[in-house]
């Protein structure tokens, strides 16, 4: 009878889940939690080379004019430097210069007036486009950095429309 | 950088490299280098956000 009354008791326990014993109180507490965000290194700085841009038409090379030997200032009045023939021009000089650099051949590339133009439009667009890329980085940055010193980081982007 | 299309617009370029390429061709050149730097430069300061 004794282990009836207790096996009631314990079944009665894990049916009711503890409910006999009144309910809990669960609190619910919205804390905020940092989040570390690695910030990724940045790509190193782009390193550019120039080329040489040779502007050819057909004008005859005007000499430069000699140099006074004593004020070492140019003074067309002592005569111009005889370097070319007469009537030497531009593109002659190109030639010749094209020719001495490649052992004799002619070969280069061209561009006419119209594609150079483009291709400073071109060298515009992808400066607009780091500019405005390295704000964003810059803004992402100081939302995400939890160092202090993280929210003064700055650069300086023109504002004047194009860039 | 808006100022290098201006000097297109402002200029007959076709007309300039034409009566004077010597000319043309050295401020082609100047300004190429100047428009590389710039770039350079943009690209130096967003790489020193490592530092």
């Amino acid at each position: 009878m004794r282990l009836k009354t207790i096996a009631l008791g314990l079944a009665l326990l894990t049916i009711s889940g503890c409910s006999l014993l009144g309910p809990k109180e669960v609190e619910i507490i919205t804390k905020p939690v940092q989040i570390e965000i690695v910030q990724p290194v940045l790509p190193r700085p782009i390193d550019l080379k120039e080329p040489k841009w040779y502007v050819v038409s057909d004008s005859v090379i005007i000499e430069n004019c000699l140099k006074d030997p004593e004020t070492k200032k140019s003074n067309c009045k002592l005569g111009r430097e005889d370097l070319y023939p007469e009537g030497y021009t531009y593109l002659d000089k190109f030639i010749d210069d094209i020719k001495k650099n490649h052992g004799g051949d002619i070969v280069f590339f061209a561009m006419t007036v119209d594609d150079y133009e483009l291709m400073a439009f071109n060298t515009q667009e992808i400066k607009r486009y780091i500019n405005q890329l390295g704000e964003v980085i810059v803004y992402y940055r100081n939302v995400t950095i939890n160092d202090d010193n993280g929210g003064a980081v700055e650069i300086k982007v023109k504002k004047d429309g194009d860039n | 950088m808006a100022e290098y299309m201006d000097i297109f617009r402002r200029h007959n370029l076709s007309k300039l490299a034409s009566a004077k390429p010597g000319m043309i061709e050295k401020r082609a050149n100047n300004k190429t280098k100047e428009a590389f730097d710039a770039i350079e430069n943009d690209s130096a300061r967003i790489s020193a956000l490592n530092d």
